[in-house]
Order: structure tokens, then sequence, then C-alpha cells
């Protein structure tokens, strides 16, 4: 078929509007996202979340229960060179974990007992906004931040874009690092980014978290922060609650009540 | 077909042909969709699972790696980080 010069233009004409109009659907998205951010619209039907009652850690000075029960379920390996460890729920210094919220008396009350620090499950998670690969999503069912390790690529951008330090890199094979293997849960590889998945495979069988079954002071409280029954959203109806950098609007779903 | 089994998630045709297809959807389903119930032609409800519903009849050695190593289809990556429970991994820890 023969173009003319009239119909080439035509159509060059056509494609320029098509484009123009693409960009602005896409525009008004993210519009609307913003939006949505802005007013604390939900981005999941449900939102899984946790409340830690450090008041309960405080209890136990160096209780590890929850992150070897977390270990053993996901099969963590157990390496010794701080670069290279693999974290998914692990302690850290209350001055690391609230930088702005310590004093003399922090520092006093914190010294030597537990702070579990895990994934937050943002409600805005940068993590994701990062991912080129799509790896790593926010669930629209039940407001988990996901990992596919299939498609992990692993460029660690989601380590950079991570506030807290909850995703770690595997720079070498995790298997000869594992104490025991449990078959129900896969290792990962060398060269993909892991962190905390909730449990989601646990909860899928409607069992709770392992770090919260693990803990002997009944300290972690989970459910649906959507729904006001919930053991979660009851715990935090109760007392006083902080979360790590809120200032970032990241909206962490990991509550202390300290 | 493996000796404690009389029949597989679908027809031997269909799985020589079309296993890797069911192998990948699957994964999306449970990963992405948290769909790990799969309904076979006959009604039977199985879990999308490598490990449990695949490798509880069938073994990798004798099964997969044999077909794999004949037809030259090497490179499934799937035991990096996917346990045959028939296979013992090697761990420098005690």
């Amino acid at each position: 078929m023969k173009i003319t010069r009239k119909d080439f233009l035509r159509l060059s004409g056509l494609t320029l509007v098509a484009g123009g109009a693409m960009r602005l659907a896409q525009a008004s998205k993210a519009a609307v996202q913003a939006a949505m951010r802005a007013t604390g619209a939900r981005a999941s039907q449900k939102q899984w979340a946790m409340a830690i009652d450090l008041r309960k850690c405080r209890q136990r000075p160096g209780c590890d229960e929850c992150m070897r029960a977390c270990n053993a379920t996901h099969n963590i390996p157990a390496i010794a060179d701080e670069r290279h460890a693999v974290k998914w729920i692990w302690n850290e210094p209350f001055a690391s974990v609230f930088p702005l919220q310590q004093n003399e008396y922090t520092r006093l009350n914190y010294t030597g007992s537990p702070l579990p620090v895990l994934c937050n499950h943002c409600g805005d998670p940068p993590c994701v906004r990062v991912c080129p690969t799509g790896a790593t999503w926010k669930s629209s069912e039940d407001g988990i931040v996901m990992m596919d390790w299939h498609r992990c690529i692993g460029c660690k951008y989601c380590m950079v874009a991570c506030p807290y330090g909850a995703r770690s890199f595997n720079f070498e094979d995790p298997r000869p690092y594992l104490p025991r293997i449990n078959p129900e849960f896969p290792t990962r590889s060398a060269g993909v980014v892991e962190k905390c998945n909730l449990c989601e495979e646990r909860l899928a069988e409607g069992k709770l978290p392992a770090c919260l079954e693990a803990c002997p002071e009944h300290a972690l409280a989970f459910g649906d922060l959507f729904d006001s029954n919930s053991a979660v959203s009851r715990a935090l109806a109760e007392s006083y609650s902080i979360r790590r950098k809120p200032e970032l609007g990241t909206a962490p779903n990991m509550f202390y009540i300290v | 077909m493996p000796a404690n089994a009389k029949e597989c998630v679908a027809p031997a045709a269909t799985m020589r042909s079309q296993h890797m297809q069911m192998l990948v959807s699957w994964r999306e389903d449970v990963v992405r969709r948290n769909d790990r119930r799969y309904i076979a032609v006959d009604g039977k409800v199985y879990d999308k699972s490598l490990t449990r519903t695949c490798l509880g009849c069938h073994n990798k050695e004798q099964f997969c790696d044999r077909c794999h190593a004949y037809a030259g289809v090497s490179g499934p990556d799937c035991w990096n980080c996917h346990h045959a429970p028939q296979t013992k991994i090697a761990r420098s820890l005690p």
C-alpha cells in the first residue's frame, strides 16, 4: 500500500495526540495516588500490623525467642560476618531505633533489654517504588510487602530505599550457614534480597506469625489494623505507641508500646 | 508414574509437554495471588507446591534430573532454593 504525504501527516498527528493523552492519563493516575497518600486512604483491603509491647520485652533481658523462631521457620543463615548477615527480625539498640526519642532514662531502661525490629510493611513502601522488576510489591489484599525471589535481580535498590535497614542481600549461598533446614520453607540463593514476609505462608494456613507464637511474654499483638476489634487495634487503643521514623511518611505498620 | 501414586495432577502427556508452564503459573498464583489450591480436571484438589505435591511422589534424581539430562535441558534452578525431600543438602554447621 502506498502512503500519501497527506496520510502520513494525518497519521503522525494522530500518534502525537494519542501519546499526549497517555501522558495525561499517567499524570492523573499519579495525582490520584498522591492524593490517596495525603488523605491516608487505604492501600489494601486489610492491613496486617503488629504492636510490640516493649514493657513486656524489658521483663526478659537478653531474650531472643522471637528471632530464633523466625530464623528456624524461614531458613535464615547464621552468618558471623556482619556485612553478609541476613536478618528478618533482630535486636537493635534504642538509640538507633528511635534516635530522636532517646534520653538518659531510655538509656537506663533499654540497655541490655531486647528491642526487636523487623520490616514495617509500610503503608507507602519506598522499597516497592524503586524495584525495577516488580519483585517486591504491596499486597492489595492484606497489605503485606511481599517479595518474589524468582524475580529479584539483586540490584539492591530496595535496600538503599528502605529507611529501616529491613532488607538483606545474599552475598553467598546461604545453605552452608543453616544450622538446620525447615523443609516447609525454601531457602534463598546467592544474589537475591530478602526480608520479613510477616509469615505470609503461615497466615495462609490460618496460623499466627512465628515470632508472636514464640514470645514467652506475649509481647506481640497481631491483626488487621482496619478492624477495630482485632488484637492489634485493641492493644493500640489501650496504650501509647510510637513508630519508627514516622516523619518520612512511609506509614509503618509496626507499632511499639513503650 | 512413581510406585506410590496412581495418578498425577494432569494426564502424563499433558505433564510431559506442559509441566514448565504449569509450574510457572503455580508459582505466580501462590506468590502473587495467594491462590494455593489446584483443582484437577477430575475435581481433586492439590496444594500448588513443588516440594509437597510434585516431590511428594516423584524423586528429583530419578525423575526430573534423568529426563532433563537426557533431553539436554540443564539448568532449571528450582533446587537452589526449593527442597527435594529425598536429597541431602550440604551444610557446614552441625
